[in-house]
């Protein structure tokens, strides 16, 4: 065993062994330091302040990324390294991340038709539907055009839009393979519908996004305006309408719906945008400000429901400035000086905590 | 990394690397479950914009997996993807017009961390006021330091490999490191004085 008997507070830092027993990663049965204290009890301020050096130089992990973001990153690498083509890179314009527009759906039944390159079930569901026009694109950048009914789609490399000679006469109904973004036109008399496997994504006139790579687990859609209808389409009932679950979404609000289990779950989407004329980076300043009035002005601001116990935090109050902060790092800031925690439930915020 | 210890560890991320090299998409998709966050982590440490680490990170690996029959093996995948991303944003940020003056970029490029002081302060009860000095005196090493401290103690690398991410050698880390563990210690131990008295 190496001699420490005159080793600095430094040395013992950067000592391997010394790091590991501070930070408690030493096998419980390797009590060397513990023996070597009693024998040198002069050093045991050394071996204190070491010690602290050791645990405080623990550098922060950052919480800047959430899990969702993570997945989709890796997702997207997946996404974006799977096709033949070298190079060729997923389009992701910011302005429509920040639109948060960007939709990806299959369209299920009408590769068994014309290109028999997909074998999946669930085609019953969709009334048939004679193929009027398809939009491909195999190139490098979205492709933006313009539907009948005036909705303009952005349509994503390697993607395909395709909807039957009936479009707009009734309903509006499209089927999509891969990404696009849907800006749709009002018409309150025939609806618009997007078909995602078992997802039937239903609109009368607004902007959303929804993912549906065949490879996840989860089919998404986020809101950005307007109200969103969300419902699962059962294939093998007929009275499908009833069985099927529907959820209503509002802006920032976000649908994801599990495949394997069939799930569909209300929830927020990744980056809450405001929805008033308050520009993104408009600052927000509070001064020694009730906590249950800054919840309100977020509120107001994101159309979010913020709910919390109006007596438990009662005399919470908080002074920050906000500038460029998402949401999510807005109520993590709060929630740190409050020492309160929040959660997305059903697509609204919950904040739990003892009060101040 | 010559000189490093086999363990298992390397064992399994050199025969992932082989698998990665042979185009296999199991060994890809694991690869990125293991480092992902992690280079996010770090990227985010030089330029605190989100969407460009991500951005970075990404290129990265789709830039990996394009070359990945040309990549050579590597002794650590760990500090060779560390390395290349850094690589990467030094070189991004160089095309960002405000950095086109800087001679040296990554002299122009940030270090952020932030230390793990909440701990200490809920082991020891010192007082905020001492902490928030002490995390002044943190954050008057310089990037440098700040970035070869993040290494050593937060990813838990060897020396030579730390060498190689940072381009700088061998015996210049362990004087980063030195002093900036030197200069800490000093004003650390100035700052708790005197509440160690108090306490006793």
């Amino acid at each position: 065993m190496k001699n420490y008997n005159n080793c600095s507070v430094e040395d013992l830092v950067l000592d391997a062994y010394f790091r590991k027993w501070s930070l408690g990663e030493l096998p419980s049965k390797d009590t060397f330091w513990e023996k070597w204290l009693e024998k040198y009890p002069e050093k045991t301020q050394l071996i204190e302040d070491a010690k602290s050096l050791v645990i405080a130089l623990k550098v922060k992990n950052t919480d800047m990324f959430s899990d969702e973001e993570i997945n989709d990153g890796i997702q997207n690498i997946l996404v974006e390294t799977q096709h033949k083509y070298p190079g060729l890179k997923i389009i992701s314009f910011k302005w429509l991340r920040i639109a948060a527009s960007i939709a990806i759906i299959f369209g299920l039944s009408w590769w068994m038709t014309s290109k028999n390159v997909l074998n999946i079930t669930n085609i019953d569901t969709i009334s048939s539907i004679e193929q009027k026009a398809t939009h491909t694109n195999h190139g490098k950048q979205s492709i933006i055009f313009e539907l009948a009914d005036g909705s303009k789609i952005t349509l994503e490399p390697h993607s395909e839009l395709r909807y039957g000679n009936e479009f707009g006469k009734e309903k509006r109904e499209v089927f999509l393979t891969g990404g696009a973004f849907f800006d749709v036109a009002k018409d309150t008399q025939r609806p618009f519908l997007v078909y995602t496997g078992k997802l039937v994504t239903k609109v009368i006139g607004t902007s959303f996004r929804i993912q549906a790579y065949e490879k996840d687990n989860n089919i998404s859609v986020d809101v950005r305006s307007g109200k969103v209808t969300v419902y699962r389409q059962d294939s093998k009932s007929k009275n499908s309408k009833s069985l099927s679950t529907e959820i209503v979404l509002i802006p920032n609000q976000k649908a994801v719906f599990e495949k394997e289990q069939e799930l569909l779950v209300k929830t927020l989407v990744d980056k809450p945008i405001r929805l008033n004329t308050i520009p993104e980076n408009a600052s927000l300043v509070f001064s020694e400000t009730k906590v249950s009035d800054i919840f309100s002005r977020l509120e107001g601001i994101y159309g979010v429901k913020i709910g919390f116990d109006k007596d438990v935090f009662n005399k919470c109050t908080v002074t920050a400035s906000f500038q460029t902060e998402t949401l999510y790092e807005k109520l993590a800031l709060i929630c740190e000086i409050i020492q309160a925690k929040y959660e997305i439930v059903d697509g609204e915020i919950m904040i739990y905590g003892k009060g101040c | 990394m010559v000189n490093q210890k086999v363990n298992s560890n390397n064992v399994d991320d050199a025969l992932l690397w082989q698998a990665f090299k042979r185009g296999e998409r199991s060994a890809f998709e694991t690869l990125l479950q293991q480092y992902y966050p992690m280079l996010l982590n770090y990227g985010v440490r030089f330029y605190r914009d989100k969407e460009f680490v991500k951005d970075s990170v990404h290129d990265l690996f789709v830039e990996i997996w394009n070359r990945r029959e040309h990549l050579s093996d590597v002794g650590s995948v760990k500090s060779y993807l560390l390395q290349a991303l850094r690589k990467n944003i030094i070189r991004e940020s160089g095309r960002l017009k405000w950095f086109r003056e800087a001679d040296e970029i990554s002299e122009k490029l940030n270090f952020d961390v932030e230390f793990n002081i909440e701990t200490h302060f809920i082991s020891r009860e010192i007082e905020t006021e001492t902490l928030q000095k002490l995390q002044m005196e943190l954050d008057k090493l310089t990037k440098r330091q700040r970035e070869a401290i993040f290494l050593r103690f937060t990813q838990d690398l060897p020396y030579e490999e730390i060498a190689s991410i940072m381009a700088i050698n061998y015996r210049s880390v362990i004087n980063l490191i030195h002093e900036a563990i030197k200069s800490i210690r000093q004003n650390w131990f100035l700052l708790l004085l005197p509440s160690f008295l108090y306490f006793s």
